[in-house]
């Protein structure tokens, strides 16, 4: 018998999350977890300069949850919330030290409220340790990590650091995505919540390991570089033929050295006993990267990577992101939403193709009625008394 | 501990595949690598190189299984182990894969329930693919070298380390255990595709954004680009006696504290070129110069503490030796230790989350972790699990 295909939207479905994450990690997992059918629910407030104001990127981190304007430093506020935690699964925070707890919401309070809780506390160094207290942003964590100084020597203008766009953030959000999944699995086979204290400065770090075990072991550190392949020789981005026009390319093994002498013509070379093999490429690395560099700079990036690809050497022009969205390769990975705007998908495909059910992002409160009069039940002028009294702004 | 109970099958030849299935292991997975004859480029068993310990990173917490499943034998083998697994995680191109019954569209005969989960560079396109030439093609190093004062000489930027595949493998890691909630709930497991090539994709929010607010040109030209570079306003590198730190005083009332911790300097009255961030901006040279006099004479250190006190963000730029020095990485019990062959003990990351549970059980952390040998788990794996005879997985 031939079983039907999976469902995919069913994974998180009844799994509701109270989400007071801002800036970028949190809102990402979060979003990740709409897509897989979770029902988040983001608390803001218009009271809060930074949840009022609506940044480029919240209509693509937001899309598919839903708003709701609670004041937080009111006790009612918090009382509403401790309720709406009661009949929640997941909560997703990342204030300051100390925030959450001062409003009795930290995990403490919250799991005599429903002791089945995940509660996931995202930080810039975590929640413990000396250092817990400090303030930090992903851009200062990316040189922290020590990740910027290996993508260049550090320059007072932060040009071509890796400072921006966003790396810290967004793999932040995918170490959470990975550890909220987990424990959702766990609580659905043992009824167990958890307490979640994840490290920014941690995540990006443990993506640096090679650095870290060549100073361990003595073996020397590498330059720094943005673009260096160990394994390549010749390899690297070079300058081609056009304005800011610009090729990466590498070559591993002999075959690919064989093909690049192809693509540029210079057959002989292949045999050439100074970079016939790998070792003596590496040898010789200079003289043939100066090969490399003469032959692209008369000719374009499309043309250099279409000819070196058709030879079989990893290559590929770099391009702007309104290239890759006008692609059609990539229509399903930024889909148009329903306001409009592209959005990104899930970072994987199901058979189908599915990506994640995606929507666009609620407006602040969007979503007040259903929360405070469904799903908390509050009568009419309940809500009108809070609202007038700054309770739910 | 969260993954309890949940066997995983790794058969990939691609770091993104090969770490998310340690991952899985340090959720508490049993994770058997399936390795085949030969090595990789990359992932070599070579003794005590920099790869071996790259090998080490990937792979620590695993089973490993020799077996080539080209061969009859091995494929039936295979099919054996994931007759009674919940993942498969892999590498391999369809027509492999068709071989051993794992056709793409139709659930896993043996095992409906087995979510599979397929690593690639870009999917199944017919080109070759480097982590670097991945992240220049998705659009990731144009945009991590914008703006610049000269574009012409100054390349886009791949990145740092090994990060590329290992972000990958997070990403994998999720798709993995998204696929296992699928198929624990459903009972039957979905085919799962992740390619490297997306993921690089995925980390464009901010240039999308501006993509979404109308910009089409996209040039890198810091001059064209005036109120968009970050340096000053924002983020400024400063120099300290024993190396650098940057701080971010960007509100105006971290910005009034900062100078207060500089001691009010009369430059700070001046509001044409401190007065808001937009001044601050434009006159970031300037200011720098200014602030540079106060920290020089002080250790990154003082700097750092002294700012976060003032609940200013300030934060020294880190070398791998800061790291494996950190205090703040060392009282959390981050790091890891791995004993070499030659008897020394290695440092390298764990997770960056810490984790216990309503009933108080916590995720190990600072652990002796360790390599498993080529094909250690074949007797145990094949006599004990599969109950197949000695001769049947002998070589």
């Amino acid at each position: 018998m031939r079983a039907e295909p999976a469902m995919p939207t069913s994974a998180l479905a009844g799994v509701r999350v109270v989400d007071f994450s801002w800036v970028m990690a949190g809102p990402l997992a979060t979003k990740m977890l709409a897509a897989m059918g979770a029902e988040v629910i983001k608390i803001e407030s218009t009271t809060r300069p930074e949840h009022v104001k609506r940044y480029g990127w919240s209509s693509i981190l937001n899309s598919g949850k839903k708003s709701c304007t609670i004041n937080l430093a009111m006790p009612e506020g918090q009382g509403l919330l401790r309720r709406l935690v009661g009949m929640s699964d997941v909560l997703v925070e990342n204030f300051s030290a100390g925030v959450l707890t001062k409003y009795g919401l930290g995990y403490e309070d919250l799991r005599n409220v429903r002791p089945d809780l995940i509660y996931v506390s995202a930080s810039g160094v975590g929640r413990q340790g000396p250092q817990r207290d400090a303030l930090a942003y992903g851009t200062l964590l990316q040189a922290y990590s020590g990740r910027a100084g290996m993508i260049a020597a550090p320059n007072p203008q932060l040009e071509a650091m890796g400072i921006l766009p966003a790396w810290t953030d967004p793999v932040t959000a995918m170490w959470e995505c990975t550890a909220i999944l987990a424990a959702i699995r766990h609580r659905r086979h043992t009824g167990e919540g958890a307490f979640i204290d994840l490290s920014m400065l941690e995540s990006t770090v443990a993506l640096l390991p090679e650095s870290l075990l060549r100073e361990g072991l003595g073996a020397g550190g590498r330059a720094p570089g943005g673009n260096v392949d160990p394994e390549g020789a010749p390899s690297g981005c070079y300058r081609c033929d056009g304005a800011d026009s610009w090729l990466m390319l590498s070559v591993r093994v002999d075959a690919e050295w064989a093909g690049l002498c192809q693509a540029m013509r210079r057959g002989e070379l292949a045999d050439d006993p100074r970079f016939q093999r790998h070792a003596a490429r590496q040898e010789n690395r200079a003289l043939v990267e100066q090969l490399v560099a003469g032959w692209l700079s008369g000719v374009s990036a499309e043309a250099g990577e279409r000819m070196l690809q058709e030879h079989g050497v990893p290559a590929a022009r770099s391009r702007h992101v309104g290239d890759v969205v006008a692609d059609p390769r990539f229509d399903a990975v930024f889909p148009v939403l329903e306001d409009g705007s592209r959005t990104i998908a899930l970072p994987w495909a199901d058979a189908s193709g599915w990506r994640g059910n995606l929507h666009s992002a609620p407006d602040i409160g969007a979503d007040n009625d259903y929360v405070f009069r469904t799903l908390l039940g509050l009568p009419a002028d309940e809500i009108e008394r809070l609202t007038e009294s700054g309770v739910l702004r | 501990m969260l993954l309890e109970g949940v066997r995983v099958i790794e058969w990939s030849d691609r770091l993104a595949g090969a770490f998310c299935a340690r991952i899985l292991a340090d959720l508490g997975a049993e994770v058997i690598k399936i390795e085949p004859p030969g090595d990789g480029v990359l992932l070599s068993r070579e003794p005590e190189s920099v790869g071996t310990l790259l090998f080490a990173y990937a792979n620590h917490g695993k089973r490993s299984v020799a077996l080539d499943p080209g061969t009859a034998l091995g494929a039936k083998l295979l099919r054996r182990l994931l007759d009674g697994a919940a993942l498969l995680i892999h590498s391999q191109p369809p027509s492999v894969m068709a071989d051993l019954g794992l056709a793409e569209a139709a659930p896993y005969a043996g095992n409906p329930a087995l979510a599979v989960v397929s690593v690639t560079a870009s999917g199944h396109d017919a080109r070759v693919d480097t982590d670097l030439t991945l992240t220049h093609r998705a659009g990731y190093a144009y945009h991590q070298a914008r703006p610049v004062t000269d574009p012409q000489t100054t390349p886009p930027l791949g990145g740092a380390d090994r990060e590329a595949p290992l972000a990958a493998g997070v990403a994998v890691a999720a798709a993995a255990l998204w696929g296992l909630l699928v198929a624990e709930q459903t009972g039957i497991g979905p085919r799962i595709d992740c390619a490297q090539l997306d993921f690089m994709a995925h980390l464009l929010i901010d240039p999308l954004a501006d993509y979404n607010r109308g910009e089409r040109d996209f040039g890198r030209n810091r001059h064209d680009l005036r109120g968009t570079e970050i340096a000053g306003g924002l983020v400024w590198i400063l120099p300290c006696a024993d190396g650098l730190v940057m701080v971010s005083p960007r509100e105006q009332h971290q910005w009034d504290r900062w100078v207060g911790l500089l001691g009010d300097p009369a430059w700070a009255e001046d509001r044409t070129i401190c007065g808001d961030r937009e001044a601050r901006t434009e006159h970031w040279a300037r200011l720098q110069d200014e602030m540079s006099v106060w920290t020089r004479v002080r250790s990154r250190r003082e700097v750092s503490s002294l700012a976060q006190a003032a609940k200013v963000a300030c934060f020294p730029i880190s070398s791998p030796r800061d790291l494996l020095e950190n205090e703040q990485l060392a009282h959390r019990a981050f790091f890891d230790t791995l004993q070499t062959s030659a008897g020394d003990d290695l440092a390298m990351p764990g997770l960056p989350f810490a984790v216990r549970t309503s009933s108080g059980r916590e995720l190990p952390r600072g652990r002796c972790v360790q390599v498993p040998a080529f094909g250690e788990a074949n007797h145990a794996v094949f006599g004990g699990l599969l109950a197949v005879s000695e001769p049947d997985h002998a070589g």
